[in-house]
């Protein structure tokens, strides 16, 4: 069967069949209905397969493609028997989330060597979002994905035994490369989730899982289509918004580049899409460019308004007869007419001055293009004061000065005026300065976070409080929804005061009074499409200013990636701003998992937490690129000054996109990587992924802590800029993705450097700094010789080096080769000699697989118990398998096993796969809360008590063989404590 | 001696002055579409005016048009069958009308049988002579281009 689907495989790449396009001369009408006639004489495809190589679609679905050279045009119908099940949720155009609805999915490769493509998603409701996938460069087929907006025209329709959807695609929406030709691969794909199991389905037969296949999609020559008349680009993109005789004029200047071959004559059209009042504003401008030219060009749209909208830029062919879309260029802007400029360069956060920041100057920059030669006046105005600057000639760019020290705690107005003519301009910004706050928390100009005045590097959990605290450990991320105030407070003061652990948490709670997590003024997706309810901004109203009196609070945590959910950014930024309104002391922080997220949401908050995970497989590959974390920083310090990140320390997935691989727990390398490349490139604070599930994983639970501490013992360097171009490096073989950065504490200096692959590399480092002497190399006792700021030095796979010129700071790192045998032997010793039943440390997968699916290798035992009282993360799993897995003690309830408290004659059960000679088991309790019971092997019963409450009670049997014994738990103490955390037979 | 020297030198200066007549000064010449259209049909007459400045010694003899390689659809030369002349891409040309001999043209037409549909930048040529003289030595050559496109109806 195998041999088949693989043969099937390699006859799909080798034989594909070529089909053509058709040309259509009459466009069709884009109704969703197909009784056009320019559909007549084109066929149906069909024979849809489902994914995975398993077969015919059960419910199929067909469809044309023709072209006109301008437009790709096509008509899917979808047989549906049951079209009232159909998954139909309500989403916005470009939601990602559209193809969890009965759904279309269209793929266009215009590049014969699929480096990229364009995706379409439709669903049942008529929503589309569309993507651009480019290759990223690791030679995995691995793509990533940006936003495309295609102009696409699309109409469904759904009758009683099917839904059609109708589209015309522009060809000039899409970007090609100098290969592109007639020739493209094309697939249809359909997502069906009505049935009683989902299909998901596609027109070239596909032997993965998953729709993004792009070497198994069909060939197909699009006769009508020449590329060439679509090879233009448009670059170099700036806006401006100015002042003119009829209103504000919004500018728009392009370099568009003719690679077509020919002359051509171009209608270049700009129009903006305003967001709140949508209003459309356009202009057009003709340029005639010959082939192989380039020409910057300035657009003129008159009339606007400020605010935000979209800009679309067009390049269209002079036409009556066949206009027709040659390049597109679509852009979120900003129309701003600011004659005056004003930047508040100090205060850097929020405009607030705090009573423990050293410096409380107020440091304004105006400036201005339009007002030069102007006379200006900046005023800061509050109670009783009132202080004044004048500049009789403003030369453009200003900057005053106003000591925030000697004002009085209040608001303030800080107003600059010019006079042009008879013309007076006017720009005003409001600051405040507050009073002193115990457990404070403002930013600085590096985003750095203060907490009292004092540099914080957050660094903690998500989840729980873990039970206990840690030197290293500062701060945690809670994700609970409180039941009342009482229960909120009194976990931020519990964690604080005795874990010295400060708290994000949610500001959007409802305190309805339930336990249970839910949401419902705050129900996330469904409140949330929208603004901000009246209801939902009282709540906040109610709780924010309460809990922000908290010592223990260190931030408000907005949201977990939602983009996700589809959320409104909009939302968000409403509830930024009434929170910051109400509580100045805490900064709001977005957690997104992708930098298209970032994107979208960075606005609703002060701090971005992208959570960047990798993703290990057992096989050494990743699921993203290694240097993915440095991606994610740099796209979250571009739009948040003092971004932190959220490293993975547990597995995630458990099995790769294929079903095949199972998934790892990042090793301590893996760990290093992720937070040393967010260092180098400006993340300054981290809350890592998650506590619950990092204590099953020997490198977490021994790798987090060490982390923490070599992160807090070089904080200044962790929380000092990168220093641009401090640094040149070279590696042999040539790495392009070899992370590197020079940070500086004073006279010193520390140089990190990340390898993101699997093989071992020479790195040639040149310092700028032409610094001659030692370099210390944190955490690995020994040196590297620098003459004139160069040395050399070797990279193991996926290692970091830490060079330290001040000795007392490498030294004081812990040792890495220390940490690394730690884990090794914390690792080996889970697996204990003589233990018949024990596991040692096991893979996500297998506690799945032995746990659920009842799938065993040799030595593993079958357990069951009377019953198991499990937890929202082991109902999958079940508890059992955690008695083997050779953690003989574990912070996490959830990692044990207790009998319900219905069940009233527990007991647990190991059947081995063989007879052993039994003589001895050893029971493992959780704070001696087994405190009798018994073993029974076979007939014979051994009863044990364990009066003392030790946590091991070591049961001696007779030695005769037997496969099978069984736990009888009997006395417990009072409490909560779990009954059996490990179970050991000899 | 010096006396002679300066006769035969402004002698020489003379002589070489009227020999070559410098380019005349302040020629200005722009071509333009007449009216606002700028798509026709193959076939159809394309008027263009001629507005030039000239010295008052100068005029406007003749003009004519042409088309760079680069500044037609790559159809063109194939299509009319014309050749096209010249090594160096960047002006490589191809003739496809006679010098139209019409003294102080104000406009000009060329005819578009057979183009085929594309864009265009065609360069309209003048002809500037002196009034005075017919040799072809005074003889200067102007260029000012125009663009429309060709599309069938």
């Amino acid at each position: 069967m195998k041999f088949k689907k693989i043969l099937s495989g390699v006859l799909c790449l080798a034989v594909l069949p070529l089909l053509a396009i058709p040309e259509i001369k009459k466009a069709p009408v884009i109704d969703g209905i197909l009784n056009d006639s320019a559909w007549k004489d084109i066929v149906f495809r069909s024979n849809f397969t489902q994914l995975g190589g398993k077969g015919p679609a059960k419910i199929q679905t067909r469809f044309k493609c023709a072209s006109d050279g301008k437009f790709i045009y096509l008509a899917v119908q979808c047989d549906e028997p049951i079209p009232e099940k159909m998954v139909r949720n309500l989403y916005r155009d470009g939601s990602g989330r559209l193809w969890e609805n009965d759904s279309v999915e269209l793929t266009f490769i215009p590049d014969p060597k699929l480096l990229f493509f364009y995706k379409l998603i439709v669903d049942v409701n008529g929503r589309q979002c569309g993507y651009f996938a480019e290759d990223d460069n690791t030679s995995r087929r691995e793509y990533k994905y940006h936003a495309w907006n295609s102009g696409i025209n699309a109409k469904v329709s759904v009758g009683k035994k099917k839904w059609i959807l109708e589209c015309a695609i522009p060809v000039g929406s899409m970007n090609f490369s100098s290969s592109s030709g007639k020739n493209w691969r094309l697939n249809v794909a359909r997502n069906r989730w009505g049935g009683k199991t989902p299909e998901l389905s596609s027109w070239s037969v596909l032997p993965g899982r998953g729709h993004t296949q792009p070497p198994y999609f069909n060939k197909v020559v699009f006769n009508a289509l020449n590329v060439e008349n679509y090879l233009y680009q448009i670059s170099g993109i700036s806006t401006r918004t100015v002042s003119g005789k009829k209103g504000l004029v919004y500018l728009v200047t392009a370099t568009i580049h003719n690679n077509t071959g020919s002359f051509k004559t171009l209608n270049v059209c700009a129009g903006l899409n305003m967001e709140k009042n949508k209003k459309n504003y356009s202009a057009s401008k003709r340029l005639s460019l010959a082939s192989g030219k380039f020409e910057r060009i300035t657009l003129e749209i008159g009339s606007v308004e400020n605010g935000e909208g979209q800009l679309t830029l067009d390049l269209r062919n002079f036409s009556i007869k066949y206009p027709r879309l040659l390049k597109r260029l679509v852009k979120d802007v900003k129309v701003e007419y600011v004659p005056l400029k004003m930047t508040l360069k100090r205060p850097a956060y929020r405009n607030n001055i705090y009573a423990t920041m050293p410096d409380k100057t107020i440091e304004l920059m105006v400036t201005s293009q339009e007002l030069k030669g102007a006379a200006l006046t900046v005023e800061l105005t509050g109670k009783n004061v009132h202080l004044s600057r004048k500049t009789p000639s403003f030369n453009g760019k200003s900057v005053f000065v106003f000591d925030g020290a000697s004002l009085p705690d209040g608001r303030y107005s800080l107003t600059a005026a010019a006079r042009q003519g008879n013309k007076l301009f006017k720009q005003t910004l409001s600051l405040r300065k507050l009073p002193r706050k115990k457990g404070e928390v403002w930013l600085d100009a590096r985003g750095v976070m203060h907490v009292d005045g004092k540099p914080f590097l957050a660094f903690g959990w998500y989840g729980d409080d873990h039970g206990k605290a840690f030197k290293y450990y500062n701060s945690i991320l809670n994700t609970a929804r409180f039941k009342n105030m009482k229960q909120a407070l009194s976990v931020l003061d519990k964690d604080f005061k005795k874990f010295g652990l400060r708290s994000m948490i949610f500001p959007f709670q409802d305190l309805g009074g339930w336990d249970d997590w839910r949401w419902v003024v705050f129900k996330d997706p469904e409140t949330r499409r929208h603004g901000l309810t009246e209801q939902q901004k009282q709540k906040i109203r109610e709780f924010v200013p309460v809990a922000a009196k908290s010592e223990g609070l260190i931030g408000w945590y907005m949201s977990d990636e939602p983009e996700v959910r589809d959320n409104n950014p909009q939302w968000y930024e409403e509830a930024y701003e009434l929170i910051r309104e109400l509580d100045p002391y805490h900064p709001c922080i977005m957690l997104n998992y992708s930098p298209r997220g970032m994107q979208r949401y960075y606005k609703g908050c002060d701090i971005l937490l992208p959570d960047c995970y990798p993703q290990y497989f057992q096989n050494g590959s990743t699921g993203k690129v290694r240097w993915a974390p440095s991606e994610w920083a740099k796209a979250a310090s571009s739009l948040r000054k003092g971004s932190w990140q959220m490293p993975i320390m547990v597995c995630w997935p458990y099995l790769d996109r294929e079903g095949k691989i199972p998934g790892v727990p990042p090793n301590y390398f893996d760990q290093r990587s992720q937070f040393f490349q967010a260092l180098i490139h400006n993340a300054k604070g981290f809350n890592i992924y998650t506590w619950i599930d990092a204590q099953r994983a020997s490198a977490s639970l021994l790798g987090a802590p060490v982390i923490a501490e070599t992160l807090q013992k070089m904080k200044n360097y962790a929380l000092a800029d990168t220093v641009k171009n401090a640094v040149r490096v070279s590696t042999v073989p040539d790495k392009k993705h070899f992370q590197y950065g020079v940070k500086k504490d004073g006279q010193h200096f520390c140089l990190i450097a990340v390898h993101t692959d699997t093989d071992t590399v020479n790195a040639a480092f040149h310092l700028t700094n032409n610094f001659t002497g030692k370099l210390y190399v944190g955490g690995e006792n020994r040196t590297v010789s620098v003459v004139n700021g160069r040395f050399e030095d070797k990279f193991r796979p996926d290692e970091t080096h830490l060079y330290f010129s001040d000795a007392s700071v490498a030294r004081s790192l812990p040792s890495v080769p220390g940490t690394l045998a730690e884990i090794e032997k914390f690792r080996r010793n889970r697996k204990k000699n003589g233990n018949l039943i024990g596991q040692g440390e096991m893979l996500d997968i297998e506690y799945i697989r032995y746990g659920k699916e009842k799938k065993f290798k040799p030595g593993v035992p079958r357990i069951t118990a009377s019953s198991d009282w499990t937890f929202f993360f082991t109902k999958t799993t079940g508890s059992l398998y955690f008695l083997v897995d050779g953690l003989t003690e574990t912070e996490q309830a959830e990692f044990s096993w207790s009998p319900l408290k219905s069940d009233r004659n527990p007991w647990v059960k190991f059947q081995l796969d063989r007879s052993v000679p039994m003589k001895e088991v050893r029971l493992y309790t959780q704070n001696g809360r087994l405190r009798s019971g018994r073993i029974v092997v076979g007939s014979k019963s051994y009863p044990f008590e364990n009066p003392a409450g030790k946590n091991q009670i070591n049961i001696v049997l007779d030695g005769k063989k037997a496969d099978t014994f069984t736990v009888y738990p009997g006395k417990l103490s009072s409490g909560t404590d779990r009954v059996l955390v490990e179970v050991e037979l000899y | 001696m010096k006396k002679c020297m300066g006769i035969l030198l402004g002698a020489i200066l003379i002589l070489t002055l009227s020999a070559a007549d410098k380019a005349p000064a302040k020629v200005q010449f722009k071509a333009a579409l007449k009216g606002k259209k700028q798509i026709f049909s193959p076939g159809e007459k394309v008027p263009f005016l001629i507005n030039c400045v000239l010295p008052a010694e100068y005029k406007l003899s003749a003009w004519s048009a042409f088309a760079y390689e680069k500044n037609v659809p790559k159809t063109f030369a194939p299509t009319l069958k014309l050749k096209v002349n010249g090594k160096d891409p960047r002006w490589r040309m191809i003739r496809f009308m006679k010098w139209q001999w019409a003294a102080n043209a104000k406009e000009g037409s060329i005819d578009t049988a057979n183009w085929p549909e594309g864009d265009y930048r065609i360069t309209v040529n003048i002809l500037v002579r002196r009034k005075d003289k017919s040799e072809d030595k005074t003889d200067k050559y102007y260029e000012s281009s125009i663009d429309f496109t060709i599309e069938k109806p």
